[in-house]
This record gives structure tokens, C-alpha cells and sequence, in this order.
């Protein structure tokens, strides 16, 4: 079956054996542990409107090697089509979720590693790629969530990975046997890890030939010996612990985690490694995953979504929103929301086929569109919380609101427009605090900053594509320059 | 007959599209609908895309008549467009 339902994708996390640490204590259950199960409901969602018919034309299509119907997230996308839907399905299920729903990692690194393999296969004659498709069959068959994962901890940052004092602060291969090799190190910031089959590394940095033990891209199961995961933690995260807890939490089903994960001496047969020591192929891969992956940022606008409606709630429930400048604070926002779409479907659009024959997004517009994914969404929040209001962060607590003596007062002083329900107005806020300080502020604004590179590496990569001496030349011309006169 | 019903995916909708359907349902009870699959042929398919873009593919569904692509929550227009077809 190459769908799986909502209730298979969990019984299947369920069946793993996984290492998962949080507040220093082995998680037993990680699928039933009230901090981490809002964020399985996310990926759990990308599995649910798979199976519904008016969802399928977005979440669904057809593999281009088996002919199955998949999960988009385990394609490889065929054409500039396929981009567009990718990042609507990615905007959809941010509506849905209000939250970050961590499976787009595997698909950018899907598509990165399929056309990276293709080429390097060509220069080197290995069969990186045969092997890719392979396993890249059996992840669309089991329809497997998949944790694409690059970001190393990187130590000292003026070092190169072989200077480091400490060589495992970026993964290496410690061991190159007949039948597999042997990995060490740890990947760090890893969306959905917990939640996630397989782990499909790939190196953070182009490398140089002397840090070519760097250069592995590879696959292991989630709970594969000597895998490691310590769960990262969140603002307001215990919130989630509290007895009965539901108002306060702002999004009571909804979340998404990001863990740091260990590789201590893990072996990889040789059929599950798709890069070993190829250490000029690394910045491609690089580069292709961080183009995909600043695209899927598209994701925000969905969440945008959901904050500029809570927004505008917030402002019915306070009986403010006939004010002219709460009118244009939600243009604003939607204007912002919008033009984070504008370059998610520009790069998606303006994509082109690599010669593997899969579909690359317009680097230099995708590096722009997550520019600007690094900054409206703090504005979106700044002008959520101006509309909101103070109370987003004075309100008291659901337990306050709901006890027998002094319930009634809350309810009485903390009411909006006539005629309207304290708690809703209450839900509306929390829902705000949550996106934009809360568990969720994690996906919505700081991921949003550094996820798939921090603002420098945009705009290195703007930079470089940015065909600066072309433009020069245009000005010249123009200008009816005389070079003849320059020195 | 046999009608298709093809949904978009969804992902900024202007108006609620699975009641547009449930609508047309109740209005045609004669007709036979069914989830519109690549491998039936239907005499035709009722696509019902949430906004104009209209993006829901059509790639390899079969319909004898052609298909009704709705971009809007026009009742009055889609039922007119659905008469002229039977």
C-alpha cells in the first residue's frame, strides 16, 4: 500500500524502537508523550488529507518510477507543475496545522540527492544513484516520513571540519569497510526527527578534498543502533504537562519539535550510503537542498494565514475592528503573508530540469523568497500583537478562568464586544501567543530566520546568482561609457 | 449518467467546496456521482476548484461530454452550466 492512513502512520512510529531523551530521561512512549504528540498530529496530517478526496490533487501523485499513486512528499518533481503544487500543499497544511509539519526536510532531500547522485555517477562512474532510486522506491512504497538532515553542530566556525579540535562536530566517516561504512558525529536542529522513520544525511558545507571524510550522504531507520535523539525544547513547552490543559496552550493539537541527533560508531550498508568521500560534489548538494528547502518555506504563508485570521478575530473580539488602522494592519499583513507567496511560486515556476530529469526550483528567486521569510514574519507578528492587544501575555490562567470562586471574575473583566464569549476571546489570544511566542513561535519566527540557512548564507547565494557584471554592462552601454578612458 | 467529481487541492480556498458538491448532489439525485478515477469514463466531470487559478489537473480523466470547471461559488451559473450539459 502505498498510502498509509493517519492511524498506520502511528502505529507504525509505535512499532519502532526509538532513543528518544527529553528532560534527561528515556522517553518510553515518544508517540504518546503529551509534549511531543501535537507535533506527530502535524506530520499525521500530511497522511490524513492524503486520503481525502478534496485534498488529493495536492497531497497525492503519481511516481515517476513505479507508477503508484504516493504522498507528494516521497516525489520527485517532474516538471515546474509539480513545484507550484508542492509548495500549495505546503501552504495548505500550514492553514491546517498553524504549525510546522516537518516532513518537507525528506522531500527537498529526495530531490536534492536524486540529481546530485546522477551527476556525480556520471564523473565518477559509481551507482550512487541506482542505489538512491532503490531506496527512494522503498520509502514511496511504506510512504515513509523521512528526516532530511544537513545542519552539523560546526564547532569553532572559523574552522573547516578537519581543523576542529573535536573532529565529530561535523559527521564523519570513521570507517570505509567492504560492505558499508562506519559514521560519527550528530546533526543538530533536526525538524520531525522523533516522529520520522529513516534519517537521510547529506553534508553541511562544500568541502575541500582534506575534509573529504566529511563529504557522506546516507540512510539510516530512526532507531537504527547507535542513534541518538534529545528532544529540543520550547518556549511555554510545559504547558502541555499541565493537568486538563486546553485554552493555554493556544493550539491544543498542532506543534512541531526539532531534536539534536547523535550518530555514535553507526554502521551503513553499503546500498543505504549514496555519497563517500566524493568531496566536490558536496557544495552541490549543499546548494540544491538549502534552493529546495528555502522554497518550501512557502509553508508560512499558511500559518500566516491562520495568525492574520486570529488577528482579525482578536480585533472583532475587542470590538475594534471597524478602526480604520486595525483595517490596515491587516492589509499589511496580508500584503507581507502575499508577497512570501509571490517568490515561493516565482521560483517554483521559473524551475528547470537538472540531467537527471527532475525539476530544480530558480536558485537565485528561492534564496530571495526565503530572505524574505527571515523577516515578515516577525512584522506579521509584530502587527498580530499590536492588534491583539496586551492581554495576549497578562490574561491569567485557564485554571483561573475556570475555578468555582474566581472564575466569575475573569469572565466578567476579561469579556470584549457585547454579546460575544470571554473564552473565545481568550482562545483567539493564546492562539496569537502561540504563533508568535510560544511553542509555535519556534516554527513561525526563529526557524523562519535560520531554517534552511540564516539570512548571510541567502544572501552569499543572492550574491553569486545575482549576475552582478551583466548588469554592469547594461549601465555602460547605456551610459555610453568610453572604457578606452578608464586606466 | 455518470458524473466526476474532481476537487482541487484546496489550498486557498475562497468558499467552502465540498458543499458546492453536496449541493449538486441534492439537486441532480438522478445522476450517478462518484470520485472522479483515471481509469473510468465518466459522461462528465465536475471539477471544483476553489479559486480562479483553477490549478486541479485533468491529466488522464475520461469524460465523454468534457468537464464543468468551477472556479466560483456562482450556484445559479454552475446549475445552468450542469442543465445545458444534460
Amino acid at each position: 500500500m502505498a498510502l498509509m492512513t493517519r492511524e498506520e502512520y502511528i502505529e507504525s512510529l509505535r512499532k519502532m524502537n526509538l532513543k528518544v531523551y527529553l528532560f534527561g530521561e528515556l522517553v518510553e512512549n515518544p508517540v504518546d508523550h503529551p509534549i511531543i504528540r501535537p507535533s506527530m498530529n502535524s506530520v499525521a496530517m500530511t497522511y490524513e488529507l492524503a486520503q481525502q478526496e478534496e485534498y488529493k490533487d495536492l497531497m497525492t501523485t503519481k511516481s515517476h518510477l513505479t507508477g503508484e499513486v504516493i504522498n507528494r512528499f516521497c516525489h520527485i518533481h517532474q516538471s515546474t507543475e509539480d513545484l507550484i503544487k508542492k509548495i500549495k500543499m505546503q501552504r495548505l497544511l500550514g492553514q491546517k496545522t498553524a504549525s510546522c509539519f516537518q516532513r518537507c526536510v525528506g522531500m527537498d532531500a529526495f530531490n536534492a540527492i536524486y540529481s546530485t547522485t546522477f551527476e556525480m555517477d556520471k564523473e565518477y562512474g559509481t551507482n550512487y544513484h541506482e542505489r538512491f532510486v532503490n531506496y527512494l522506491k522503498f520509502i514511496q512504497e511504506n510512504d515513509y516520513t523521512v528526516d532530511g538532515a544537513m545542519t552539523d553542530p560546526k564547532g569553532d566556525r572559523g574552522l573547516s571540519p578537519s581543523q576542529q579540535e573535536d573532529p565529530d562536530l561535523y559527521l564523519r566517516i570513521t570507517e570505509v569497510r567492504e560492505d558499508g561504512i562506519v559514521v560519527r558525529g550528530a546533526k543538530a536542529h533536526q525538524t520531525g526527527a522523533v516522529n520520522s522513520h529513516e534519517h537521510l544525511i547529506m553534508p553541511t558545507i562544500a568541502l575541500k578534498e582534506e575534509d573529504k571524510d566529511y563529504a557522506v550522504s546516507f540512510a539510516v531507520p530512526s532507531d537504527a543502533e547507535g542513534v541518538i535523539m534529545i528532544y529540543g525544547r520550547q518556549s511555554c513547552d510545559t504547558r502541555k504537562l499541565e493537568e486538563g490543559a486546553d485554552i493555554d496552550l493556544g493550539n491544543a493539537q498542532f506543534g512541531g519539535h526539532e531534536a539534536l541527533v547523535i550518530f555514535n560508531d553507526v554502521f551503513v550498508p553499503n546500498d543505504r550510503v549514496f555519497m563517500c568521500q566524493e568531496a566536490k560534489y558536496a557544495g552541490m548538494l549543499v546548494e540544491r537542498f538549502a534552493g529546495y528547502h528555502r522554497q518550501s518555506y512557502a509553508c508560512k504563508t499558511g500559518v500566516g494565514d491562520v495568525l492574520i485570521g486570529a488577528a482579525a478575530l482578536a480585533a472583532d473580539y475587542n470590538g475594534a475592528n471597524k478602526a480604520s488602522h486595525i483595517k490596515d494592519k491587516l492589509i499589511e499583513m496580508t500584503h507581507l503573508n502575499e508577497t512570501l507567496w509571490a517568490c515561493a511560486v516565482a521560483c517554483s515556476a521559473e524551475g528547470s530540469k537538472t540531467a537527471s530529469g527532475n525539476y530544480l526550483i530558480d536558485l537565485l528567486l528561492a534564496n530571495v523568497c526565503k530572505q524574505n521569510v527571515t523577516r515578515f514574519p516577525y512584522e506579521i507578528s509584530r502587527l498580530a500583537e499590536d492588534i491583539a492587544g496586551g492581554l495576549m501575555v497578562t490574561m491569567p490562567s485557564e485554571k483561573d478562568f475556570k475555578d468555582p470562586e474566581i472564575g466569575k471574575y475573569v469572565e466578567k473583566y476579561l469579556v470584549g464586544k457585547t454579546g460575544t464569549s470571554t473564552e473565545n476571546r481568550m482562545r483567539v489570544l493564546r492562539l496569537i501567543e502561540n504563533i508568535t511566542l510560544g511553542t509555535a513561535a519556534v516554527g513561525y519566527r526563529t526557524e523562519s530566520m535560520h531554517g534552511a540557512g540564516s539570512p548571510q548564507a541567502q544572501r552569499i547565494m543572492i550574491a553569486r546568482q545575482g549576475n552582478l557584471e551583466s548588469k554592469k554592462e547594461m549601465a555602460r552601454k547605456i551610459a555610453q561609457l568610453d572604457l578606452s578612458k578608464d586606466n | 449518467m455518470k458524473v466526476g467529481i474532481k476537487y482541487c487541492g484546496g489550498c486557498n480556498s475562497r468558499f467552502e467546496r465540498t458543499t458546492i458538491a453536496e449541493k449538486i448532489k441534492a439537486d441532480y439525485k438522478n445522476l450517478e456521482f462518484s470520485y472522479a478515477k483515471e481509469d473510468e469514463e465518466y459522461d462528465f466531470i465536475i471539477v471544483i476548484n476553489g479559486c480562479h487559478i483553477a490549478c486541479a489537473g485533468l491529466h488522464d480523466l475520461n469524460s465523454k461530454k468534457g468537464f464543468i470547471i468551477i472556479r466560483d461559488n456562482d450556484y445559479k451559473n454552475i446549475k445552468i452550466r450542469i442543465d445545458e450539459i444534460l
